[in-house]
């Protein structure tokens, strides 16, 4: 828990679902996000790294890219206000796949893994609201990212490439569970 | 079809599904006794595009197809599940209908999870359960998002003519590397 909380009635600006949570369970998850200030050109995450926590965004901006073969890199996302950064990382512990810059100085709320799984482990209505919250979020992009293969379909020179991207080998659920339930 | 779902197989088989098999055993017996399980015949359709979501699933036998309709008519393939597939969820996270149709290939049989198991607030459940509901959505999510976007940079280098041999990119979850309760 930090000492210095962010105000709540700026949070719910910056994230409407939220008013669904009591007041005293908003006051926790307000405790355990940590204001933080990030100056531009500076990385909350590199590629490769262990992830250590998530990033919403207050103001400023965020660009998430990756590097290509003769030093290039790529920009993914640009992330602004209201949006979050690193919460896959949160969820599955896998390392970064992509490295944050800060684009525009950044005023940011930081959750932590250790704080995260403290809410969860608690099952504190903090931890369902936070899970709710990441699931939407994920499922937009999901839907977001299905809508561009549909485009790329569309690409004379690309659409041959779309069964790569949807079945070009065995999921990894397959590979863990290989029989179903026999 | 609805069968019998007393069925203590099923229970000591899902102990083994990658992510179902992380519940403690109490919320998956909970979760099975509020669940029901559907069998399909081949191109049966499981949950339909343009309707308003009201479950998700998991295919525990068979395979099933995701598809959905192009602006020209044309239907186009978004994904083919195999036994232990979490779907169906995105449209119901979103509040939105669903944007794809998934049926069955073959004889296939899922678990149907209605959704107001992910509300800890519905009815008498457990809130233990729908945390637990909404992190296995989580990780099912995050795993896909992972899979989608480590594809999709595989065939960009594979467009810039780079050789497989560079791929970087561990499959997600793989080797049951998923994180601490």
């Amino acid at each position: 828990m930090n000492d210095v909380t962010f105000p709540t009635r700026q949070f719910l600006r910056l994230v409407p679902t939220a008013r669904r949570l009591a007041t005293e369970d908003l006051s926790v998850l307000l405790s355990y996000l940590i204001p933080a200030q990030v100056p531009p050109g500076a990385v909350l995450f590199v590629n490769g790294e262990e992830p250590d926590a998530a990033y919403l965004i207050v103001t400023g901006e965020v660009r998430v890219v990756r590097d290509l073969p003769g030093g290039e890199t790529v920009t993914l996302a640009r992330l602004g206000r209201g949006d979050v950064v690193g919460d896959m990382g949160l969820i599955d512990g896998t390392p970064r796949t992509a490295t944050a810059q800060v684009a525009t100085e950044l005023s940011a709320l930081r959750l932590d893994v250790s704080a995260y799984r403290r809410l969860k482990a608690d099952a504190h209505p903090a931890a369902d609201w936070l899970l709710q919250e990441i699931d939407r979020r994920l499922a937009l992009r999901i839907r977001t990212m299905f809508d561009r293969i549909s485009r790329v379909r569309e690409e004379p020179g690309l659409a041959a490439a779309v069964p790569e991207i949807v079945d070009s080998e065995r999921p990894w659920y397959a590979r863990v569970w290989p029989l179903g339930a026999r | 079809m609805q069968a019998e779902l007393s069925d203590p197989l099923l229970e000591e088989s899902l102990s083994g599904h990658p992510l179902l098999g992380r519940m403690p055993p109490d919320q998956r017996e909970l979760l099975l006794e509020r669940s029901r399980i559907r069998e399909l015949g081949p191109a049966e359709a499981i949950c339909r595009e343009g309707f308003t979501p009201t479950a998700w699933f998991v295919l525990l036998e068979g395979q099933a197809r995701i598809t959905r309709t192009r602006p020209d008519g044309a239907q186009e393939v978004l994904a083919l599940l195999l036994p232990g597939a979490l779907f169906g969820a995105v449209g119901l996270l979103c509040g939105e209908r669903r944007s794809a149709t998934a049926a069955a290939l073959e004889t296939a049989r899922v678990l149907e999870i209605p959704a107001e198991l992910l509300h800890a607030e519905s009815d008498d459940l457990s809130p233990r359960l729908a945390l637990e509901l909404r992190e296995i959505l989580a990780l099912s999510l995050t795993a896909q998002l992972r899979t989608m976007n480590r594809r999709l940079v595989r065939l960009g280098r594979k467009l810039l003519g780079e050789s497989p041999s560079e791929e970087r990119e561990p499959e997600p979850l793989s080797g049951w590397q998923l994180p601490p309760r």
